[in-house]
């Protein structure tokens, strides 16, 4: 118990201290998932939006392939990502591996179906009303698809920010195609799995009380839109 | 102007629902439209507000096909009114600010339509938190604020208590007489909107 006591508290000290590293660490990550999460959401609404309004053939498949995919474990997208990606890869041309460009590549992939199943989700059910008031209403198409954006803007929110979390808090596909080098590839959840098998629990916990704060704030700025939208 | 209904058929996967219905409506007048459940009255309505496309047969407006400049003329209610995400105001607001840039004239216009809908004191209340019949109310002061043409209700007055029933009715007839505007209404309600009917229909 005393040394988890010690870790805290040594925890604390760190961020106190302004350490460069830690903070450079802190930063990387969150420019690697809020890439990610953008890209994935130019990706994923609209392919949402789309066939949540449409139906087509297969629709059932497609869901189910869809949210299946939401679940998919991080360490194999990594694995998937780096055989395309390693020196005999069909890309190893491009070399990527071991970049953040990798990571990001890697993380698209984990947070894109979470964000196009959230928005497919909601779709099916509120979209064809949305939709159809947008057109008696006198919409025409790009007022009718800003439309649809406002008044679906709070699960557009969630989904991202479900993505995000999702992104920022995994390690398994970035650690096997970013390599977890230092200054290089090295993010929160890389840096704890390393310190933590290396028995640097004060360090290991620092990070994680970081990841905890940001996931607190992302869920409290969440609850108000979605309070402020109900009330 | 008149919108002619020629030979209209309907099939949902493989289902008929009506067939070959004829109708000719007159601007300046209010229609009624009766039949039982299923006959086919919503889908006749979604039809001609561009909605979901007809198996076989025409609608046409002024004897012509319609086009994207016919459809903005013409405004569907929902039998469950759906409220956007934004203040009473805001909601009924919003099809004038997809036309053009609001002036004065536009805000007075919407407070002035929203006094007659009795609907003032909720103007800065978020729609979605009002009652059935208010909501209705804003639905009806959302569709006819822009002074569309065809005015198509689908059961507006279902489940309303007599007061809210009776606003509605007032603020048809005022508009009929204004805007000439040509208006439809699906009900089952035979005691209160009857007297409103220039023709029913029965599909």
């Amino acid at each position: 118990m005393k040394y988890i006591l010690e870790g805290f508290f040594e925890a604390f000290k760190l961020i106190l201290s302004c350490d460069t590293e830690v903070y450079q660490i802190i930063g990387f990550s969150l420019l690697v998932s809020m890439t990610s999460t953008i890209i994935s959401s130019i990706i994923g609404i609209p392919i949402g939006f789309f066939t949540g309004l449409h139906n087509f053939k297969f629709k059932d498949y497609y869901s189910r392939i869809l949210f299946t995919m939401m679940g998919l474990p991080p360490v194999v997208i990594g694995l998937l990502v780096a055989l395309f990606l390693a020196r005999r890869g069909p890309l190893g041309s491009f070399q990527l591996m071991y970049t953040p460009i990798a990571m990001i590549i890697a993380q698209t992939i984990l947070v894109t179906p979470i964000i196009t199943g959230n928005i497919f989700n909601y779709t099916k059910e509120h979209g064809p009303i949305i939709y159809e008031v947008s057109k008696t209403l006198g919409c025409e198409f790009w007022q009718r698809v800003i439309f649809l954006f406002q008044e679906m803007r709070i699960i557009i929110f969630i989904g991202m920010a479900q993505g995000f979390g999702r992104a920022i808090s995994e390690v398994g596909a970035i650690m096997i195609v970013g390599g977890n080098i230092k200054g290089h590839t090295r993010v929160m959840t890389t840096f704890i799995a390393m310190n933590n098998s290396m028995g640097n629990y004060g360090i290991s916990i620092a990070m994680g009380i970081v990841l905890l704060t940001i996931s607190f704030f992302l869920n409290t700025l969440m609850y108000r839109l979605i309070e402020r939208d109900i009330k | 102007m008149n919108l002619t209904i020629c030979k209209l058929t309907k099939y949902y996967n493989n289902q008929l629902v009506f067939k070959n219905i004829d109708m000719i409506m007159e601007a300046g007048n209010v229609y009624g439209l009766k039949g039982d459940n299923g006959s086919g009255k919503s889908t006749l309505f979604r039809i001609i507000a561009g909605l979901e496309k007809q198996t076989f047969g025409e609608v046409l407006y002024n004897k012509k096909k319609f086009d994207n400049t016919v459809q903005r003329k013409i405004t569907y209610m929902h039998q469950k009114p759906y409220m956007m995400k934004k203040t009473v105001f805001k909601n009924i607001l919003y099809p004038l600010t997809i036309r053009n840039k609001i002036d004065e004239k536009d805000i007075k216009k919407t407070y002035k339509i929203m006094e007659e809908l009795d609907l003032y004191k909720f103007k800065d209340k978020k729609a979605w938190n009002l009652s059935g019949g208010e909501m209705q109310k804003v639905s009806l002061a959302r569709a006819i604020i822009f002074e569309p043409e065809i005015l198509l209700m689908d059961e507006p007055t279902a489940h309303m208590d007599k007061k809210t029933v009776e606003t509605i009715e007032k603020m048809v007839i005022k508009r009929q007489r204004k805007n000439k505007m040509l208006t439809a209404i699906i009900t089952h309600d035979t005691k209160s909107l009857d007297r409103l009917f220039d023709r029913v229909y029965y599909l």
